[in-house]
Protein backbone atom coordinates (compact mmCIF):
# COMPACT_ATOMS: atom_id res chain seq x y z
CA UNK A 1 0.00 0.00 0.00
CA UNK A 2 1.23 3.21 -1.05
CA UNK A 3 -0.12 5.73 1.91
CA UNK A 4 0.92 5.40 5.04
CA UNK A 5 -0.46 4.02 8.20
CA UNK A 6 -0.26 6.24 11.21
CA UNK A 7 -0.34 4.71 14.29
CA UNK A 8 -4.11 6.32 15.08
CA UNK A 9 -4.99 4.22 12.07
CA UNK A 10 -2.86 1.00 13.44
CA UNK A 11 -4.25 1.31 17.03
CA UNK A 12 -8.10 1.57 15.02
CA UNK A 13 -7.05 -1.17 13.25
CA UNK A 14 -6.09 -3.40 16.16
CA UNK A 15 -9.45 -2.59 18.67
CA UNK A 16 -11.43 -3.05 15.33
CA UNK A 17 -10.07 -6.39 15.07
CA UNK A 18 -10.54 -7.43 18.76
CA UNK A 19 -13.79 -5.66 19.20
CA UNK A 20 -15.29 -8.95 16.69
CA UNK A 21 -13.63 -11.12 19.12
CA UNK A 22 -10.73 -11.77 21.28
CA UNK A 23 -7.54 -13.30 19.56
CA UNK A 24 -3.78 -13.76 20.59
CA UNK A 25 -0.42 -12.37 18.94
CA UNK A 26 0.40 -14.17 15.77
CA UNK A 27 -3.46 -13.92 14.52
CA UNK A 28 -3.89 -10.52 15.49
CA UNK A 29 -0.76 -9.90 13.48
CA UNK A 30 -1.91 -11.78 10.68
CA UNK A 31 -5.36 -9.83 10.44
CA UNK A 32 -4.44 -6.57 10.14
CA UNK A 33 -1.44 -7.63 7.86
CA UNK A 34 -3.68 -8.67 5.37
CA UNK A 35 -5.23 -5.17 4.94
CA UNK A 36 -2.23 -3.05 5.42
CA UNK A 37 1.58 -3.59 4.87
CA UNK A 38 2.74 -4.15 8.30
CA UNK A 39 5.95 -5.68 9.43
CA UNK A 40 5.47 -8.91 12.27
CA UNK A 41 7.81 -6.65 14.92
CA UNK A 42 4.90 -3.79 14.66
CA UNK A 43 2.19 -5.60 16.47
CA UNK A 44 3.77 -5.73 20.11
CA UNK A 45 4.61 -1.93 20.66
CA UNK A 46 1.02 -1.28 19.89
CA UNK A 47 -0.59 -4.13 22.23
CA UNK A 48 1.69 -2.35 24.41
CA UNK A 49 0.70 0.99 24.84
CA UNK A 50 -3.05 -0.10 24.12
CA UNK A 51 -2.80 -2.26 27.43
CA UNK A 52 -1.03 0.70 29.61
CA UNK A 53 -4.05 3.18 28.08
CA UNK A 54 -6.43 0.16 29.68
CA UNK A 55 -7.23 -0.46 26.05
CA UNK A 56 -7.23 -3.57 26.36
CA UNK A 57 -6.95 -6.52 28.45
CA UNK A 58 -5.33 -10.16 28.34
CA UNK A 59 -5.96 -13.16 29.87
CA UNK A 60 -3.51 -15.99 29.54
CA UNK A 61 -5.23 -19.51 28.12
CA UNK A 62 -3.76 -23.14 28.06
CA UNK A 63 -2.88 -24.62 24.54
CA UNK A 64 -1.21 -27.66 23.31
CA UNK A 65 0.45 -28.18 26.45
CA UNK A 66 1.78 -24.22 26.32
CA UNK A 67 0.65 -20.94 27.29
CA UNK A 68 -1.25 -18.56 24.53
CA UNK A 69 -2.52 -14.50 25.47
CA UNK A 70 -5.37 -13.27 24.08
CA UNK A 71 -6.22 -10.06 24.25
CA UNK A 72 -9.62 -8.46 24.95
CA UNK A 73 -11.09 -5.10 23.91
CA UNK A 74 -12.07 -3.45 27.38
CA UNK A 75 -15.31 -0.72 27.62
CA UNK A 76 -12.32 1.81 27.40
CA UNK A 77 -11.03 0.63 24.31
CA UNK A 78 -15.00 0.15 22.42
CA UNK A 79 -15.09 4.09 23.37
CA UNK A 80 -11.88 4.89 21.49
CA UNK A 81 -12.51 2.44 18.99
CA UNK A 82 -15.74 4.86 18.57
CA UNK A 83 -13.82 7.98 18.31
CA UNK A 84 -11.65 6.15 16.13
CA UNK A 85 -14.12 5.74 13.84
CA UNK A 86 -16.10 8.49 13.52
CA UNK A 87 -12.81 10.89 13.27
CA UNK A 88 -12.37 8.20 10.66
CA UNK A 89 -15.46 9.04 8.79
CA UNK A 90 -15.06 12.81 8.48
CA UNK A 91 -11.53 12.24 7.51
CA UNK A 92 -13.17 9.97 5.04
CA UNK A 93 -15.78 11.83 3.65
CA UNK A 94 -13.40 15.23 3.94
CA UNK A 95 -10.52 12.78 0.95
CA UNK A 96 -13.67 11.61 -0.83
CA UNK A 97 -15.09 15.17 -1.34
CA UNK A 98 -11.50 16.00 -2.78
CA UNK A 99 -10.41 13.00 -4.50
CA UNK A 100 -13.98 12.42 -6.22
CA UNK A 101 -15.27 15.97 -6.43
CA UNK A 102 -18.35 14.37 -4.92
CA UNK A 103 -20.40 14.34 -1.59
CA UNK A 104 -18.06 11.53 -1.43
CA UNK A 105 -19.93 7.75 -0.74
CA UNK B 1 19.62 -18.80 12.77
CA UNK B 2 16.70 -20.73 14.75
CA UNK B 3 14.24 -19.21 16.46
CA UNK B 4 16.19 -19.90 19.78
CA UNK B 5 19.49 -18.52 18.33
CA UNK B 6 17.10 -15.55 17.79
CA UNK B 7 15.12 -15.72 21.30
CA UNK B 8 18.27 -15.93 23.15
CA UNK B 9 20.10 -12.80 21.31
CA UNK B 10 16.80 -10.98 21.80
CA UNK B 11 16.70 -11.85 25.75
CA UNK B 12 20.70 -10.61 25.82
CA UNK B 13 19.73 -7.61 23.84
CA UNK B 14 16.98 -6.39 26.02
CA UNK B 15 17.66 -8.01 29.45
CA UNK B 16 19.50 -4.95 30.87
CA UNK B 17 17.34 -2.32 29.30
CA UNK B 18 13.86 -3.33 30.68
CA UNK B 19 12.14 -3.84 33.89
CA UNK B 20 11.66 -7.70 35.15
CA UNK B 21 7.28 -8.08 34.23
CA UNK B 22 8.37 -6.00 30.52
CA UNK B 23 11.38 -8.36 29.87
CA UNK B 24 8.98 -11.55 30.70
CA UNK B 25 6.08 -9.76 28.69
CA UNK B 26 8.39 -9.44 25.40
CA UNK B 27 10.26 -12.83 25.91
CA UNK B 28 6.39 -14.36 26.50
CA UNK B 29 5.01 -13.16 23.04
CA UNK B 30 7.92 -13.53 20.59
CA UNK B 31 7.99 -17.25 22.38
CA UNK B 32 4.32 -18.03 21.60
CA UNK B 33 4.83 -16.04 18.50
CA UNK B 34 6.88 -18.38 16.82
CA UNK B 35 5.14 -21.74 18.55
CA UNK B 36 1.71 -20.33 16.44
CA UNK B 37 3.91 -19.55 13.36
CA UNK B 38 4.90 -22.86 13.38
CA UNK B 39 8.31 -24.81 12.78
CA UNK B 40 7.35 -24.14 8.77
CA UNK B 41 7.13 -20.40 9.26
CA UNK B 42 10.14 -20.23 11.04
CA UNK B 43 13.02 -18.57 8.73
CA UNK B 44 9.94 -16.65 7.27
CA UNK B 45 9.10 -14.45 11.13
CA UNK B 46 12.92 -14.26 11.55
CA UNK B 47 13.16 -12.60 8.40
CA UNK B 48 10.18 -10.37 8.85
CA UNK B 49 11.41 -9.49 12.34
CA UNK B 50 14.33 -8.37 11.01
CA UNK B 51 17.80 -8.50 13.42
CA UNK B 52 17.21 -9.14 16.85
CA UNK B 53 19.20 -6.12 17.98
CA UNK B 54 16.81 -3.90 15.87
CA UNK B 55 14.19 -5.29 17.16
CA UNK B 56 15.10 -5.01 20.88
CA UNK B 57 15.77 -1.03 19.82
CA UNK B 58 12.52 -1.07 18.52
CA UNK B 59 11.06 -2.53 21.77
CA UNK B 60 13.01 -0.62 24.32
CA UNK B 61 12.46 2.80 22.58
CA UNK B 62 8.40 1.86 22.45
CA UNK B 63 8.91 1.47 26.09
CA UNK B 64 10.62 4.85 26.73
CA UNK B 65 9.30 6.82 24.77
CA UNK B 66 11.73 7.56 22.72
CA UNK B 67 13.25 7.24 19.04
CA UNK B 68 14.79 3.65 18.27
CA UNK B 69 18.03 5.70 16.89
CA UNK B 70 18.12 7.31 20.86
CA UNK B 71 18.48 3.68 22.33
CA UNK B 72 21.82 2.24 22.76
CA UNK B 73 22.33 -1.51 23.59
CA UNK B 74 24.39 -2.74 26.36
CA UNK B 75 24.47 -6.10 25.27
CA UNK B 76 25.23 -8.98 27.48
CA UNK B 77 27.10 -11.11 25.02
CA UNK B 78 30.87 -11.77 25.87
CA UNK B 79 33.10 -9.53 28.75
CA UNK B 80 33.25 -5.93 28.35
CA UNK B 81 36.64 -4.38 27.84
CA UNK B 82 36.86 -2.96 30.46
CA UNK B 83 36.76 -6.24 32.78
CA UNK B 84 39.41 -7.49 29.87
CA UNK B 85 41.54 -4.50 30.72
CA UNK B 86 41.11 -5.25 34.84
CA UNK B 87 41.93 -8.90 34.46
CA UNK B 88 45.25 -8.21 32.21
CA UNK B 89 46.38 -5.50 35.28
CA UNK B 90 45.36 -7.78 38.49
CA UNK B 91 47.12 -11.01 36.46
CA UNK B 92 50.14 -9.26 34.86
CA UNK B 93 52.53 -10.79 37.20
CA UNK B 94 51.38 -14.34 36.31
CA UNK B 95 51.42 -13.25 32.67
CA UNK B 96 54.12 -11.02 32.56
CA UNK B 97 56.13 -14.17 34.47
CA UNK B 98 55.23 -16.66 32.07
CA UNK B 99 55.68 -14.50 28.92
CA UNK B 100 59.31 -14.17 30.33
CA UNK B 101 59.70 -17.66 31.22
CA UNK B 102 58.56 -18.97 27.70
CA UNK B 103 61.03 -16.11 26.25
CA UNK B 104 63.64 -17.95 28.47
CA UNK B 105 62.99 -20.79 27.23
CA UNK B 106 62.75 -19.69 23.76
CA UNK B 107 66.40 -18.19 23.93
CA UNK B 108 67.87 -20.99 25.60
CA UNK B 109 66.86 -23.35 22.63
CA UNK B 110 67.73 -20.67 19.82
CA UNK B 111 70.95 -20.51 21.96
CA UNK B 112 72.03 -24.12 22.06
CA UNK B 113 70.97 -24.73 18.29
CA UNK B 114 72.88 -22.07 17.20
CA UNK B 115 75.73 -23.08 19.62
CA UNK B 116 75.61 -26.47 17.67
CA UNK B 117 76.37 -25.10 14.59
CA UNK B 118 79.26 -22.82 16.11
CA UNK B 119 80.89 -26.17 17.64
CA UNK B 120 80.46 -27.57 14.10
CA UNK B 121 82.42 -25.45 12.54
CA UNK B 122 84.77 -24.90 14.74
CA UNK B 123 85.74 -28.45 15.25
CA UNK B 124 86.25 -28.70 11.19
CA UNK B 125 88.08 -25.79 10.71
CA UNK B 126 90.54 -26.66 13.77
CA UNK B 127 90.18 -30.26 12.05
CA UNK B 128 91.53 -28.79 8.78
CA UNK B 129 93.76 -26.54 10.20
CA UNK B 130 95.50 -29.39 12.18
CA UNK B 131 96.07 -31.69 9.42
CA UNK B 132 97.43 -28.88 7.32
CA UNK B 133 99.90 -28.22 10.42
CA UNK B 134 100.49 -31.90 11.19
CA UNK B 135 101.52 -32.90 8.19
CA UNK B 136 103.96 -30.14 7.64
CA UNK B 137 105.19 -30.89 11.32
CA UNK B 138 105.23 -34.78 10.45
CA UNK B 139 108.66 -34.35 8.01
CA UNK B 140 111.06 -32.77 11.31
CA UNK B 141 108.80 -34.39 13.92
CA UNK B 142 106.80 -37.58 12.08
CA UNK B 143 105.46 -38.92 15.69
CA UNK B 144 103.89 -35.30 16.88
CA UNK B 145 102.81 -34.82 13.07
CA UNK B 146 100.45 -38.01 12.34
CA UNK B 147 99.14 -37.36 16.35
CA UNK B 148 98.03 -33.78 14.28
CA UNK B 149 96.36 -35.15 11.66
CA UNK B 150 94.57 -37.56 13.18
CA UNK B 151 93.71 -35.87 15.78
CA UNK B 152 92.40 -33.41 12.95
CA UNK B 153 90.47 -36.08 11.16
CA UNK B 154 88.55 -37.00 14.67
CA UNK B 155 88.01 -32.92 14.94
CA UNK B 156 86.29 -32.90 11.30
CA UNK B 157 84.11 -36.25 12.05
CA UNK B 158 83.09 -34.78 15.11
CA UNK B 159 82.29 -31.46 13.20
CA UNK B 160 80.64 -33.28 10.43
CA UNK B 161 78.20 -35.46 12.93
CA UNK B 162 77.31 -32.02 14.76
CA UNK B 163 76.20 -30.26 11.21
CA UNK B 164 74.15 -33.33 10.52
CA UNK B 165 72.12 -32.58 14.01
CA UNK B 166 71.88 -29.01 13.51
CA UNK B 167 70.22 -29.69 10.30
CA UNK B 168 68.06 -32.47 11.37
CA UNK B 169 67.00 -29.88 14.25
CA UNK B 170 66.11 -26.72 11.64
CA UNK B 171 64.39 -29.27 9.02
CA UNK B 172 62.54 -30.49 12.33
CA UNK B 173 61.45 -26.54 13.26
CA UNK B 174 60.27 -26.05 9.29
CA UNK B 175 58.47 -28.85 9.27
CA UNK B 176 56.91 -28.24 12.79
CA UNK B 177 55.86 -24.44 11.46
CA UNK B 178 54.38 -25.46 8.24
CA UNK B 179 52.42 -28.04 10.11
CA UNK B 180 51.13 -25.82 12.57
CA UNK B 181 50.53 -22.91 10.23
CA UNK B 182 48.54 -25.50 7.81
CA UNK B 183 46.25 -26.97 11.23
CA UNK B 184 45.12 -23.56 11.97
CA UNK B 185 44.11 -22.82 8.35
CA UNK B 186 41.60 -26.20 8.79
CA UNK B 187 40.47 -24.50 12.30
CA UNK B 188 39.42 -21.41 11.02
CA UNK B 189 38.08 -23.23 7.87
CA UNK B 190 36.05 -25.84 10.17
CA UNK B 191 34.48 -22.63 12.47
CA UNK B 192 33.35 -20.89 9.53
CA UNK B 193 31.00 -24.05 8.04
CA UNK B 194 29.87 -24.38 11.60
CA UNK B 195 28.34 -20.52 12.07
CA UNK B 196 27.22 -21.20 8.50
CA UNK B 197 25.06 -24.42 9.09
CA UNK B 198 24.09 -22.60 12.55
CA UNK B 199 22.83 -19.51 11.08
Amino acid sequence: MIFQLGSALLDACVLAVLNRQDTYGYVLTQNVKEIVDISESTLYPVLRRLQKDNCLTTYDMAYQGRNRRYYAITPEGRNRLNYYLNEWNVYKNNLDKILFGGNGQ
Amino acid sequence: MNRYAYLNELSNCIQNELPADEYNNVMQYYTEYFADAGADKEQEVISELGAPDELARRIIAEFRGKQPSDVTIKSKKGLPVGWIIFIAIVGSPVWLGLLCAAIGVGAAVVAVVVSIAAVAAAMILGGVTAIAGGIMTAFSNGANGVLAVGTGCLCICVGLLLTMLFVLIVNAVVKGCKAASAKKKKKKYGGYTHTGNAM
